[in-house]
């Protein structure tokens, strides 16, 4: 963007200023002090910016005389050529928003001016491409007194963005990565005092670790409880071993005193037994033993006499019973034949069966019956035809019968005439009203019908007269005719055959438009014809159709409803008339069926009637009773046949019984011959029958062996008991035998003759043993008075040879010990659970495991911290070591640029300008390889620096396409002369070979020189104190005429 | 397996005095629990040891600490022991390298069923339920090594048990013909060696999220014949757990608090009603991960899920790491600064971290000695981790993203 122009009125000092053709390079802008230099900067940036009052020192600076003041500028841009004009406004206070009004209107358009204020400010700042305020004023505006701002880069926000553009190389300022990195680091850890998080938690480490040292101190004395706990139970368990071996000497001397008669008894028992001397020692058991020897003996004498007698009583009955050989011989024939009683049995019960039923049937077949059978079986074959006419004629009666039983009753029912004549009524009926109801949807039909052509008559009737357009056409065509036809006439006075062929076309034409206009008429007007004529053909179809339904109409009686629903009513109606009529002519057809079965079922009866009369003739014929019926005559012959039947029956039982007679004689032969051989006589009735005898026999014969079986039983226990009797007779010998044998071997161990007193010896045996009693006695009750106390021998030590004055002495001193010993125990175990409570207070106590789990949190954090401290210096020194690289390989292009700019100024003194990359701060580097920081250079020296600096970042923009009007107030003041002129050198080349428009404001005159011989344009300020002079009287002058 | 003959509790690294660690904030709620594990995770050794009726309990190695044990832990053991006592249970003690020494004044208050084992008191014979004895060994000092020439060849027809602490090599122990070895000094359970079997019981209480998951104690069962069957008892009163995120680079912060619903869920279930202190550790790329890689990140996230209510299961979200990301190739190959800090990092994980490149940040004086030294011990343990965070961290500033 450049200036092509500039007017402002009202601005400050400024009372009217216009600058117009500016020059697209180095323009120059001088005058004398408080011309308005500075104050046509501040437009110059307000213009495009707007007002900055950001205290109210500059509220009351800014002078606006009118309280408005409006600036104008035209401005070229590679889009186009654009004013802008700014309205800039005081508010009446600071804090008060002053309202400012832009519009930016492009020039050589025919486009609307935008006038709203928003938009005006949103096209401004596309023109200025987005640079904002800050770089602008820093960067392309600025005067001699900002140019040093820029020295301060940390302290501003521009300063920062300007200094951040200048050494950012990467994504990011790694100046600003090293900002992060450090205020990280020194958080955990200053590398100067004693502030950070690390010496914080070291800190708070070793206060923990103190208090844990002071718990672990209270607790540690555990170890000196546990040692004296141990002494304790050391001289508990002493102390518990004395005391226990006085209470045992106690305990026995207590024992010594209470078993001193048990001791005395025992003595005395002692002493006696010794008195008496040798004494055969016989046992109560030795001697208890002959005795029962003895005693045995005895007894076995007289078991063996009674045995005796027994025997002989046993030999006698054995000597009397009476015993048959032969039968006892002939037993298991015995058993044999009556073992095959029940088969005799059961053939004698079978012919006694066999008899009584011949006996029973044989009445019942009697001759007559016999013959009456054969009289029977020869007839039948001729009764048959007659039976099986009778039979016929009976079952075509019982079908008549069914026949005539399965029609039903016809009940009474209306006429089928009468059902008719209705049904044709109501048919009729129907159809009228259903003609009246199409009549009706006719009607409907037709009205709308009408109302459509109604419509469209109106829509033709409207266009009967043409439409604008049309009319347009045609007569556009017809004067386009009528003209060419006149242009034709016209025409032809010059050239005969052009004018005339004109002529004839623009009289066609006309022609054409009329006829255009009238056949549109004409087409109209037939269709309107054509729609009149089918409203009138419908206007009579709806006349013929209303009177149609007047004529139906009287046909209907009133107040039935709708049409439609008398119609259903009549549907339903007729449906059930002919459903009366259907059942009508069912009725009909049964009636004749009914007629029919009562005609075949009295055909059927005279066919019966005769058919019976053929069978009586029949029975008569054969000499049978009239009275039989063919079933009695065919029960008849069925007895006849059973008779018969039985008859043959009766004949085989007779036989079969005289079968089984010989069976049983043949068996009563075998009888016969075993009674002869064992000579048993029985004596049987003749009158019996064979069966019968031969069981009688049986019997006889059974009951003789069953007695005789009863002898030898007894016979054979007499026998057993004689022997048994023997047997134990003999084994009482042999006991007694046994007990004389014992008897004299113990007298022999007793060393007695078998003439000695037992009892005697026995005597004195008990009272010797008497006195051993008592010993063993006294001697066991003073073993379990000792249970548990002591051993028998140390009683009796305590005993033998001590009085009981002595042992009451000894006893006493022992109780006093034992008190003494007491008391000490229970000293020492209160002192022990003393201890042991105190163990178990440490041993509950938590605060050592509190401390050490907060020391593990805080050593936790430790380790964290310091591991991110680590990561962090580690980062830094990485990154610082790629920092000095940069700084030495890899300035920004920037910066470079701007090396060769002072170079230039300063005609070779300073040769490269570079940044350091960690802090926000400009370096210099003279032609003798010295680094300098800008702070340590001279004014002289810095502000060459600084223009340099704003001239690459000013190459820099526009190499982004940014190229905006740079404003320089006064910044080579301070210039030497040489170094003034190879700027104003460096200005003149950089404004045209860049494209950029450079306004210097500069009060110098040999400057103004310098840019002239250099060609720049400069033009001289206005002196704008004339100028508000002459404005102040002109105020003035009207002040006093409104006064007037 | 037949009927065993000697059934015991084997357990190890009780660490009565060991606090827990790894934690920057603990809850209030959590406090009792966490001093009272290591002694409530003993306690179930003990009881379990009780209603398991085994014969004894073989105890190898750092159940105390000479330097370290007070009253508490002592009397707690004093108690414990007691207990199996009573029941007749042995405890076959082999002292490990902080465990006090077999000259011990307070050995005394043990009751004699206990078995100090090393030097020459380390034998000792247990009576099996068969009539037979059974051989205990145990180390010959309390070197945290065994090996294999302090431990002579075990007689074939008994069985023997080598109780030991320390590392150990699985083919040197193999032909000593030992039936079990019972191994301690190695925190995780572990049975490095199934014939003979060779294993060590772990510590029945992680201190630490390195030591996450279920810890306990073994049950061993030994039958005639000499087979070995070890059954694990769950005995930490307090779970660490460390749960493993891989997120996508589409993954969105919705996302990843549903994965973590969904794991902790799970680690609810299997802490079984114990508190469980949870570690994240999550890896994958995308923003999401590098965002993690930032304090502030990690510490917002932490605050959300410890927000949450999980329904009266005692959950602590102890930390969130994010594993350092890999970073694509060409970024290496830029000509920016970002492109030679990565070379010059590749350059430092070849060469390793020098004190001098943190030396000149540190203060003078004896803070600086101080956190020297200990600089030093944290550089010593993960080199090229710090390396992998310090890159993070330079990307992280250089890429704009932190600055």
């Amino acid at each position: 963007m450049q200036l092509h122009s500039l007017s402002l009125t009202d601005f400050a000092g400024w009372k009217h200023l216009s600058l117009g053709n500016l020059s697209g390079c180095l323009n120059v802008l001088h005058g004398p002090n408080e011309v308005g230099k500075t104050t046509l900067l501040r437009f110059l940036r307000e213009m495009f910016y707007g007002q900055v009052l950001a205290r109210e020192e500059d509220l009351r600076s800014f002078l606006l005389p009118r309280g408005r003041c409006v600036g104008i500028c035209d401005v070229e841009t590679p889009t186009g050529r654009y004013r802008v004009e700014r309205t800039f406004c005081l508010p009446k206070s600071f804090g008060v928003k002053a309202v400012e009004h832009v519009a930016v209107e492009r020039l050589e358009t025919d486009d609307v001016v935008q006038q709203d204020s928003s938009q005006g400010v949103a096209t401004l700042q596309v023109l200025l491409s987005g640079v904002d305020e800050a770089i602008y004023r820093n960067v392309f505006a600025f005067g001699i007194d900002e140019i040093e701002r820029l020295a301060l880069l940390g302290q501003t926000e521009a300063g920062s963005y300007l200094y951040d553009l200048s050494a950012g190389v990467d994504r990011v300022s790694l100046a600003a990565v090293f900002r992060a990195l450090r205020i990280e680091r020194e958080s955990l850890l200053d590398p100067v005092g004693d502030r950070g998080e690390i010496p914080h938690l070291l800190a708070q480490e070793a206060t923990v670790v103190q208090q844990l040292e002071v718990v672990a101190e209270e607790q540690g004395r555990y170890r000196r409880i546990l040692s004296d706990r141990s002494r304790l139970e050391t001289k508990i368990e002493k102390l518990l071993a004395v005391n226990e071996s006085h209470r045992n000497r106690l305990r026995v001397a207590d024992l010594a005193a209470t078993v001193r008669p048990i001791w005395e008894t025992m003595q005395q028992a002692k002493a006696a037994f010794d008195a008496m001397g040798l004494v055969v020692n016989v046992s109560d058991e030795a001697l208890a033993r002959l005795q029962q020897v003895a005693s045995k003996k005895v007894e076995f004498r007289q078991r063996i006499g009674q045995l005796g007698k027994r025997l002989e009583k046993a030999k006698l009955s054995l000597a009397e019973t009476p015993l048959r050989k032969a039968l006892i011989k002939n037993g298991p024939h015995l058993d044999a034949l009556l073992g095959q009683r029940d088969w005799v049995e059961s053939r004698v019960a079978q012919i006694d069966r066999l008899q009584k039923t011949v006996a029973a049937e044989q009445p019942q077949i009697e001759a007559e019956t016999l013959q009456l059978g054969q009289q029977l079986r020869g007839a039948i074959p001729r009764l048959r035809p007659a039976a099986r006419g009778l039979k016929k004629a009976r079952v075509e009666i019982r079908t008549a019968e069914a026949r005539a039983l399965g029609i039903p009753t016809v009940p009474e029912r209306a006429s089928a005439e009468h059902l008719t004549e209705e049904l044709a009524a109501v048919d009729k009926l129907c159809s009228d009203l259903r003609r009246r109801i199409q009549l009706d949807q006719r009607r409907q039909r037709l009205n709308d019908t009408k109302q459509e052509l109604d419509l469209q008559r109106e829509g033709l009737l409207d266009e009967k007269v043409l439409s604008p357009r049309v009319l347009l056409v045609s007569g556009g065509i017809f004067s386009f005719g009528v003209m060419l036809a006149f242009s034709g006439i016209f025409l032809l006075s010059l050239a005969s055959v052009g004018g005339a062929l004109l002529t004839l076309v623009g009289i066609a034409g006309s022609v054409a438009g009329g006829c255009l206009k009238r056949s549109l008429g004409q087409a109209q007007q037939r269709e309107w014809e054509a729609v009149q004529r089918q409203t009138d053909l419908l206007a009579a179809q709806r006349h013929d159709a209303e009177a149609e339904c007047r004529e139906l109409d009287l046909l209907f009686a009133e107040g039935r409803g709708p049409f439609a629903v008398q119609l259903r009513e009549l549907d339903k109606r007729k449906i059930q008339l002919q459903q009366q009529l259907s059942e009508q002519e069912a009725n009909a057809e049964t009636v004749s069926k009914a007629d029919a079965a009562a005609d075949a079922l009295q055909t059927a009866k005279a066919a019966y009637r005769e058919a019976r009369q053929t069978w009586y003739r029949a029975l008569h014929a054969e000499g049978l009773p009239a009275k039989l019926s063919p079933a009695a005559v065919r029960r008849l012959a069925a007895r006849c046949r059973e008779e018969s039947e039985i008859a043959d029956r009766t004949n085989l039982l007779r036989t079969e019984t005289d079968s089984r007679v010989a069976e049983l004689d043949r068996f009563l032969a075998k009888i016969d011959a075993l009674l002869e051989l064992a000579r048993v006589e029985v004596v049987i009735d003749e009158n019996l029958s064979v069966g019968h005898r031969l069981l009688a026999m049986m019997d006889a014969l059974e009951s003789a062996w069953q007695s005789q079986q009863i002898l030898v039983a007894d016979f054979r226990r007499l026998r057993g008991e004689r022997w048994g009797l023997e047997r134990r007779i003999r084994r009482c010998f042999r006991h007694l035998q046994r007990l004389d044998e014992q008897q004299s071997q113990d007298l022999e161990d007793l060393g007695l003759s078998a003439d000695e007193d037992l009892e005697k010896i026995a005597l004195r045996s008990a009272e010797a043993s008497a006195h051993q009693a008592t010993i063993s006695n006294q001697h066991s009750r003073l073993v379990a008075a000792c249970d548990g106390i002591c051993d028998l021998e140390t009683l009796q030590k305590e005993l033998d040879g001590v009085t009981e004055e002595q042992l009451d002495a000894e006893r006493l001193q022992l109780e006093k010990r034992c008190v003494a010993n007491d008391e000490k125990l229970l000293e020492y175990t209160e002192q022990r659970g003393r201890l042991g409570e105190q163990l178990l207070n440490l041993a509950s106590d938590r605060r050592d495991l509190k401390l050490q789990l907060e020391l593990t949190r805080i050593r936790h954090r430790i380790s964290q911290s310091i591991s991110r401290w680590l990561d962090l210096a580690c980062t830094s020194q990485l990154l610082d070591s790629i920092r000095r690289c940069y700084e030495q390989q890899r300035q920004p292009a920037a910066l470079q640029e701007a090396s060769l700019y002072l170079e230039r100024i300063t005609e070779g003194r300073y040769r490269r300008i570079w940044t350091r990359l960690d802090e926000e701060t400009l370096c210099v580097e003279n032609a003798e390889g010295h680094h300098k920081s800008v702070a340590a250079l001279s004014r002289g020296t810095r502000e060459p620096l600084m223009l340099a600096l704003r001239l690459a970042l000013v190459s820099q923009y526009a190499r982004r396409g940014i190229r905006l009007p740079i404003i320089l107030d006064e910044v080579l003041v301070h210039f030497d002369v040489r170094r003034g002129r190879a700027a104003a050198e460096l200005l003149k080349d950089f404004a045209s070979a860049g494209g950029h428009q450079i306004f210097m404001l500069t009060c110098h005159k040999h400057l103004v020189s310098l840019f002239t011989e250099l060609g720049a344009d400069v033009r001289m300020l206005p002196d704008v104190h004339a100028q508000g002079k002459a404005g102040d009287k002109k105020q003035n002058s009207k002040a006093q005429s409104q006064a007037a | 397996m037949a009927t065993p003959v000697f059934k015991c509790i084997h357990a190890a690294d009780l660490h009565l005095e060991q606090v827990c660690t790894g934690f920057d904030q603990i809850p209030i709620d959590f406090l009792d629990p966490l001093i009272d594990a290591p002694y409530l995770a003993a306690e179930s050794i003990f009881t379990a040891a009780l209603n398991e009726e085994v014969d004894a309990v073989l105890l190898t190695g750092d159940v105390l600490s000479s330097g370290e044990y007070g009253p508490r832990s002592l009397m707690f053991l004093v108690e414990q022991t007691e207990r199996l006592a009573a029941r007749g249970i042995s405890v076959y003690w082999a002292l490990g390298g902080s465990d006090p020494p077999l000259r011990w004044p307070s050995a005394a208050l043990f009751p004699e069923t206990v078995h100090r084992l090393v030097g020459k008191y380390r034998e000792v014979f247990h009576p099996l339920k068969n009539g037979q004895q059974l051989r205990l060994l145990g180390p010959a000092d309390q070197k945290s090594t065994v090996r294999s020439s302090d431990y002579p060849t075990a007689a074939d027809a008994q069985i023997s048990i080598a109780l030991g602490y320390g590392t150990a090599s699985q083919q040197a122990l193999a032909k000593l013909d030992y039936h079990y070895w019972a191994l301690g000094g190695v925190h995780l359970r572990e049975t490095f060696s199934r014939n003979p079997t060779m294993h060590y019981a772990g510590t029945p209480q992680g201190r630490s999220p390195a030591e996450s998951g279920p810890r306990g104690c073994t049950l061993v069962e030994i039958d005639s014949e000499g087979l070995v069957q070890t059954s694990p008892i769950v005995t930490d009163a307090v779970r660490w757990n460390t749960f493993s995120l891989s997120l996508d680079p589409d993954t969105s912060q919705e996302s990843l608090y549903g994965m973590i619903q969904s794991q902790i869920a799970r680690g609810i279930v299997d802490a079984a009603s114990r508190p469980l202190l949870a570690t994240w550790n999550i890896a994958g790329s995308g923003s999401l991960v590098r965002s993690l890689q930032k304090a502030d990140a990690k510490k917002k996230l932490l605050e959300d899920l410890n927000a949450v209510d999980y329904g009266g299961a005692s959950v602590w979200h102890v930390a969130v790491e994010a594993q350092p990301a890999e970073y694509p190739a060409a970024w290496y190959e830029e000509e920016t600064i970002l492109g030679e800090f990565l070379r010059s990092l590749r350059q430092l994980q070849n060469e390793g971290i020098d004190s001098s490149d943190w030396e000149k940040y540190l203060p003078c004086g004896n803070l600086g000695a101080q956190v020297a030294a200990r600089l030093k011990s944290e550089q010593n343990s993960d080199s090229s981790l710090a390396i992998k965070r310090a890159a993070d961290l330079g990307v992280h500033l250089l890429s704009g993203e932190d600055v």
